[in-house]
């Protein structure tokens, strides 16, 4: 008995399963055909988990889910392998699969992928820090060399 | 035979490890997402200052050139473990009422998707299986 006392108090075994969100149901994705709008794609698919922007006011928005299944092995409370339970906005795991969907300027489905979602949306990174732009007509009215006052 | 009190009180803290144990925990980030709320926006006509006047200031906000998006989330994980002497099993469910919306140049709401799952999250062990995970 104190042997298995012991055991317990300094090994431990660590069986973790870890769900993030429910996937999008396969084959969602083939009602949606390039041109579709984007609040036809929300409507369809819901909210998604990312939102980022492309060059000349493109988008692309990613739906993410993941799990996780392993075995660990602690000893004296420090666990020397295990899965990696933690997700946040800042950091995709290498098990988080999804769904990337990428519209034209004027919002229309261009094309979409799935799979892991760090490959698939590699290119796209983290949405940066934009300046805020001014609107259109305020930049025009700003402009000094209008036709009109450049005479 | 007649075992003294102070023995027995050594033989139980001894098989106390060896004893199972169980716990459940709930982590909450932010406010529930209502679906009043969303019903209450109206694409082609509500304003940025009526979105926040309803939901209040966004989690995440996006510039998409003019445009932008804002991100409202609440997120509920819930955890339940067991532990059988050198043995713990632990699962964790993670799921979020989201909901995105994207506003034209002019500051007015465009389109949204709301996605209402937080309460969809449950206690269950490892071994239970009662989502359909790809």
């Amino acid at each position: 008995m104190l042997g298995a006392s012991t055991l317990g108090a300094c090994v431990r075994a660590r069986y973790q399963k870890s769900t993030f969100l429910r996937p999008i149901a396969s084959g969602a994705e083939a009602q949606l055909e390039p041109g579709a709008e984007l609040e036809t794609c929300l409507a369809r698919l819901g909210a998604p988990n990312y939102v980022w922007e492309q060059p000349s006011g493109a988008v692309a928005v990613a739906y993410a889910w993941s799990r996780s299944v392993g075995w660990g092995l602690g000893v004296s409370g420090t666990v020397v392998r295990n899965v990696d339970a933690s997700f946040n906005y800042d950091d995709l795991s290498a098990d988080t699969r999804g769904l990337v969907l990428w519209f034209d300027s004027n919002w229309r489905l261009e094309r979409l992928e799935r799979g892991r979602i760090r490959d698939v949306a590699a290119p796209l990174g983290r949405p940066r820090p934009n300046l805020p732009t001014p609107p259109r007509d305020a930049a025009r009215g700003a402009t000094p060399s209008t036709p009109s006052s450049s005479r | 035979m007649r075992i003294r009190p102070s023995a027995r009180l050594a033989c139980l803290s001894l098989a106390l490890p060896l004893l199972g144990g169980c716990f459940l925990s709930r982590n909450t980030v932010n406010v529930p997402l209502h679906a009043e709320k969303s019903a209450s926006l109206a694409p082609g006509r509500s304003t940025q200052s009526e979105v926040l006047a309803a939901l209040g200031a966004p989690n995440e906000v996006v510039q998409l050139g003019y445009r932008s998006a804002w991100r409202y989330d609440h997120t509920v994980e819930k955890r339940a473990g067991l532990s059988l002497i050198v043995v713990t099993m632990i699962n964790s469910d993670v799921q979020q009422d989201r909901m995105w919306l994207f506003f034209d140049e002019q500051g007015v709401l465009a389109c949204f998707g709301a996605t209402l799952d937080a309460d969809k999250s449950v206690y269950e062990l490892p071994w239970s299986d009662s989502h359909d995970v790809e």
